[in-house]
């Protein structure tokens, strides 16, 4: 009887796993980005669809310093495109602010294949940028390629 | 005598050799041949049997539609069945001998083999597109200046080159021919010449036919086949359906990143991104916009997905809510068309210039470069028989519509009397 209990579970679990990779396109999902110099991190994820090959997606922006502590966004922009199809993003999406938080929302990624965004966020004293190196492929995660912090003015350390 | 006997043994031995290579040689014709004459076991990464899925319409079951966002009546069998009338009525028109199936045809994939309507004499007239799948697809018309199939059959309906008929005309029409199917939906026709009712029963008009059209699905082609045969985990016992040698080198070209390319734009289960691109395809006056008006024209659309006669919420209108619009990379550029039943929508693109797929493929190795213009192609540079390969897989993607033949044919017609128009 236990046998057969253990064999029921590992089935139930292995068709959740089965269902989970086929619907992965729709599941939520965030990555984190961190520069030491600049004792910052910046997460973004999406509750639906994050990174997903031409589906709608609202991204959730936060920035921290490297001990988790809230950094407030005073002002973001999003801008992308695909530098190998010269071409940008196929929507324009909208975005705005609250804290240490921000939101990006109308993103869609309407083709495979690398493409570049730009974060731009004004803090207190300072302007950082953040760009993005991300390759897009069907049935598989994002790959991140690259991940550059700038920054313009002073920032408290 | 020693010489003979090893010639001897040399002969026997030789003649042993012929006879196991022509056993083998044997073996080898009468082995089981390939389910098709010079089919292929291809062999495919885990990474591209996950694109293949991507593209195969047996993924997830349906094709999401994105006429049901602001069309209520989607899925009604009544408001489609009324919809199947009013598409084939040509007394929907002004001269009486025009309806939706005229530029629509069922046996030509809903389009007309023509270039561009007769009655299209705009400076820059356009190819018509097919309809199936259309309900698949965010935007309709090349330039996307509808987000619904009943705001686009709407200005049809009054558009002078194509029914030519005022909003009042059609709800007489209905008045006079549909009126029980009609009120059974959507309740009392406009009792008076009140603009508000009668935009209002003009926009029931447009989802009853929008009902239809969004029933007109490709069905499962031979490329689907394939993949759910890649894809089985449980042999079901029926044959494999393979693509021959020529279709899978086709195939393998069309989802290559570094030489087709054909994914980058072609891809989902319809083959469209839904995007607009600028190819420089030639037209007959090289003035046509597209999208750059036409995302004007969405965001103007009294009928559009945030419109008062639709359904939606504001928050599904995403598309419209985040559309990209006066971008110089819009100038000229036009809707990604599906790539299923092509062997059926000749002739090609948007101004439907090219009479044949090879020409496209053709003029994708060559595409007309101008100086300043925003190009979102690269030429390709493929071999003649490469630019076959592709055109092979292409045709695997033939299947018509999964529908009922009824629903292709004219419903009985009734007897009316003629309807004038003024």
């Amino acid at each position: 009887m236990k046998v057969v209990l253990i064999f029921v579970l590992w089935l139930v679990t292995l068709s959740g796993l089965i269902a989970g990779e086929s619907l992965s396109d729709v599941s939520s999902g965030s990555e984190r980005f961190y520069s030491s110099e600049l004792d910052l991190q910046v997460e973004i994820g999406a509750d639906e669809h994050f990174m997903a090959i031409n589906r709608l997606q609202h991204w959730n922006v936060r920035l921290m310093r490297l001990d988790g502590s809230p950094v407030a966004i005073k002002a973001l922009t999003f801008d992308g495109g695909m530098p190998a199809h010269r071409h940008g993003l196929p929507t324009t999406p909208q975005t705005s602010v609250s804290g240490a938080t921000a939101q990006i929302k109308g993103i869609r990624f309407s083709m495979p294949g690398v493409w570049r965004l730009t974060l731009e966020m004004s803090t207190e004293g300072v302007d950082i940028t953040l760009g993005l190196d991300a390759d897009l492929k069907y049935g598989q995660p994002p790959d991140f390629q690259s991940a550059d912090f700038k920054s313009e003015g002073l920032i408290e350390l | 005598m020693q010489s003979d006997q090893s010639n001897s043994i040399h002969w026997l031995l030789a003649s042993i050799i012929f006879l196991l290579l022509v056993l083998l040689a044997g073996l080898k014709v009468i082995a089981p041949a390939p389910i098709s004459g010079e089919s292929e076991v291809a062999t495919w990464s885990p990474e591209e049997i996950a694109l293949l899925r991507s593209l195969s319409l047996q993924r997830d079951g349906e094709l999401p539609s994105y006429e049901g966002r602001t069309n209520e009546y989607e899925g009604s069998a009544a408001a489609a069945s009324l919809g199947h009338q009013l598409f084939f009525d040509t007394d929907l028109s002004r001269t009486g001998a025009t309806s939706c199936a005229s530029c629509h045809q069922p046996d030509k994939a809903f389009t007309d083999g023509l270039a561009h309507p007769a009655t299209h004499v705009q400076a820059a007239p356009r190819n018509t597109p097919t309809l199936i799948g259309a309900a698949s697809s965010p935007w309709q018309f090349w330039d996307g200046r509808s987000d619904s199939l009943w705001a686009q059959a709407l200005e049809a309906l009054e558009s002078p080159l194509d029914h030519g008929l005022s909003r009042s005309d059609i709800v007489s029409l209905v008045s006079t021919k549909y009126r029980p199917e009609y009120e059974a939906l959507f309740g009392e026709l406009p009792a008076s010449d009140d603009s508000a009712e009668v935009d209002r029963a003009f926009t029931n008009v447009g989802k009853a036919i929008g009902a239809y059209v969004a029933m007109l699905k490709p069905a499962p082609a031979k490329f689907d086949r394939y993949v759910a045969s890649l894809s089985s985990t449980e042999p079901s016992g029926e044959p494999v359906e393979l693509l021959t040698k020529t279709e899978i080198a086709g195939l393998k070209l069309f989802i290559s990143e570094d030489k087709g390319q054909c994914i980058s734009c072609h891809n989902g289960p319809l083959f469209t991104n839904n995007e607009f691109k600028s190819i420089n395809v030639p037209d007959f006056s090289g003035t046509d916009s597209g999208r750059l008006l036409g995302a004007e024209q969405a965001l103007r659309n009294p009928f559009n997905c945030l419109g008062n006669y639709s359904a939606a919420e504001k928050e599904s209108c995403g598309e419209l809510l985040y559309i990209k619009k006066d971008d110089p990379e819009l100038y000229a550029a036009f809707k990604v068309p599906t790539l299923r039943n092509l062997s059926s929508t000749a002739p090609y693109m948007h101004s439907g210039i090219f009479p044949s797929l090879s020409d496209v493929l053709k003029y994708y190795n060559h595409p007309l470069q101008r100086a300043n213009d925003h190009l979102d192609i690269v030429p390709l540079g493929m071999f003649p028989h490469e630019l076959q390969q592709l055109e092979a897989f292409l045709m695997t993607l033939e299947s018509g519509v999964d529908i009922a033949p009824e629903w292709l044919r004219p419903p009985n017609k009734r007897q009316v009397a003629m309807i004038e128009y003024e």
